[in-house]
């Protein structure tokens, strides 16, 4: 088999060949290793390569294997956590100059449960800093630099999952782990044309991940199609007593039948108004074929201030999750400049404006719930635009648009949503849809995306010039 | 301890007479004193809010802030002031707990 067939398969495609012995978990190892060097380097969206253990590990899947031990759809699988996340012995700058020498040393609860599958870490992925939670409104705002867009090396990925999106659209990691407060995980998949789930809150443990946000924090899979979410989110997902958050509810996505048609949709209505024409033509194109795969209505988002909910929650959360950090005024250290002094307006933040806010949220969820609860998903735009040029402020791009308030809907009640690509844009870049769903409800929406990914023909697209052929 | 109304205004409290009524400190003393003595203010504007509350901030603080910096947290505090300004008009009943996180603490039965 030629090394450029494997860049971009599926997790079940690696997976039969790991099986059938055409190649071995050390072989993908090397593979994508070498990927990481060579094409995840140059697109600033690698924090540190572990390619000792990934080989021990990758070792250890192929004697398993050939023992009949076989731990189940990622067994052998390499992979990438995005560097929010705690691997003993390895770096975790949390992408952020002043924590650039940091190494905790225990594991968190997601890469455990993924070593447990048998998956390889190949390494840690790049994050803008602090995950954005200072504010930031330039794409260099990380350690590792801007990350870059596979589908235009001029043009950013989105954050703060940027090294996840990049590297797993490039075909540098079959999939990754990034982490979502405020759409960090939907987002960057919608600018690089891959699919970003962000499960219900409580779905996915987050000991061990940094805290931003603890009411709105998730961790989640960013892959390359819905169908390798699914299997990741099975991998990751369950009670954790060192996360209080956690859900006791089991998730499985295997083992049952999956739909492929009837879907009811509720599109949201207003939300393509004002975006790019070529996101609302792709978006009107994804809404036909959910036309033709059963019901479509349209549905209006109730009035609520999501946006000032939001803020005022994650200005308290965020200021009391790095009080220390920045009482000690480090901010300043921070590579964005907005990042000084932003968060320190949280001192200023009354505790009755907090927990008005949190009294609010809890209306929003009774009315989001409702709607969402009779639908196998509510569906919008993603963003308004497609990705951005990587040397260039974004600020302001994204706060006032409608889509963003559709995401903060998700956001704030926890709601599961995935962003689906729905074709290229504007220069040829892509564009996506988000599927929000009723709490738990992830499945209907992972079968609702699988089923517009059939449509689209987005699986078989790649960003040109990352095949090894098409680089040599 | 009187017994007061959700407004401060001295309940029966067995009938015993609160010593303290009128006194400043006391519900119907205070409210007294704001209708007699001072006329209750109207609310500042958001921007003077926001002015004010940085001086704070900065103070808080105690971290020199350059100019830009200062600028940056006057924008945000104004943000923060203007939203919290746009939560309250929000109507919201006594009874109504704030949903603490969204997982399986939170009131996901509702």
């Amino acid at each position: 088999m030629r090394p450029a067939d494997l860049a971009f398969r599926s997790i079940g495609e690696l997976g039969a060949l790991l099986r059938s012995g055409e190649v071995t978990s050390a072989g993908l190892t090397d593979y994508f290793l070498g990927r990481l060097e060579t094409v995840g380097r140059p697109l600033n969206a690698v924090s540190a390569i572990m390619a000792d253990s990934a080989r021990q590990e990758a070792a250890l899947a192929d004697a398993q294997l050939a023992r009949g031990l076989d731990r189940g759809p990622l067994h052998g699988i390499p992979y990438g956590l995005k560097d929010i996340i705690a691997v003993p012995g390895a770096p975790t700058t949390w992408g952020a100059v002043p924590f650039s020498g940091q190494v905790l040393n225990y594991e968190a609860a997601v890469g455990e449960r993924l070593r447990n599958a048998g998956a390889v870490l190949l390494g840690k992925l790049a994050t803008v800093e602090l995950a954005g939670g200072m504010g930031y409104a330039d794409p260099d705002a990380s350690l590792t630099g801007p990350a870059l867009n596979p589908w235009d090396t001029r043009t950013w990925t989105g954050g703060s999952s940027s090294g996840p999106a990049a590297a797993t659209a490039a075909g540098a990691v079959p999939f990754s782990i990034g982490s979502d407060t405020g759409g960090s995980i939907v987002m960057p998949a919608a600018w690089t044309g891959i699919t970003g789930l962000r499960a219900t809150h409580g779905r996915v443990s987050r000991h061990g991940a940094m805290a931003l946000s603890w009411s709105f924090d998730r961790l989640g899979p960013m892959c390359r199609s819905a169908a390798d979410c699914g299997l990741v989110l099975e991998a990751i997902a369950g009670h954790d007593p060192r996360d209080p958050s956690s859900l006791r509810e089991p998730y499985r996505y295997r083992g049952r039948p999956a739909r492929r048609d009837n879907f009811r949709i509720g599109v949201v209505t207003g939300s393509p108004d004002g975006v790019q024409d070529e996101v609302q033509a792709n978006f009107e194109s994804a809404v036909a074929i959910f036309r033709e795969l059963g019901t479509v209505e349209e549905v209006e988002l109730p009035d609520f201030p999501y946006a000032e909910v939001a803020d005022i929650i994650m200005t308290a959360e965020i200021g009391a999750a790095f009080d220390e950090f920045l009482d000690a005024g480090r901010a300043s250290e921070l590579t964005a400049a907005k990042a000084h002094a932003h968060r320190l307006a949280a001192l200023a933040l009354p505790a009755r404006d907090y927990l008005r806010a949190q009294r609010i949220r809890r209306h929003i969820f009774a009315a989001l719930d409702d709607l969402a609860r009779p639908f196998d998903a509510l569906a919008a735009p993603m963003l308004g635009t497609v990705a951005t040029p990587a040397d260039r402020s974004f600020a302001g791009l994204l706060s006032s648009s409608y889509p963003q308030l559709v995401n903060l809907a998700s956001v704030i009640t926890g709601m599961p949503a995935i962003s689906v690509p729905t074709g290229r844009g504007r220069d040829g870049l892509p564009t996506a849809v988000q599927l929000l769903g009723a709490r738990l409800g992830e499945n209907r929406l992972l079968d609702a995306a699988s089923a517009l990914e059939a449509r689209t023909g987005w699986l078989g697209q790649r960003p040109p010039g990352f095949l090894d052929d098409e680089a040599a | 301890m009187p017994v007061t109304s959700a407004a401060g205004v001295p309940g029966p409290a067995g009938g015993v007479p609160d010593p303290n009524a009128g006194l400043p400190g006391s519900g119907a003393g205070r409210e007294r004193l704001q209708a007699a003595d001072r006329p209750i203010p109207a609310p500042a504007p958001a921007a003077e809010i926001a002015a004010q509350t940085t001086r704070l901030v900065t103070l808080c603080h105690g971290a020199e802030l350059s100019a830009a910096d200062q600028g940056e947290l006057e924008r945000t505090v104004l943000a923060q002031v203007e939203a919290a300004l746009v939560l309250r008009r929000y109507p919201l009943l006594n009874s109504d707990e704030p949903m603490l996180g969204a997982g399986p603490e939170a009131g996901w039965a509702l």
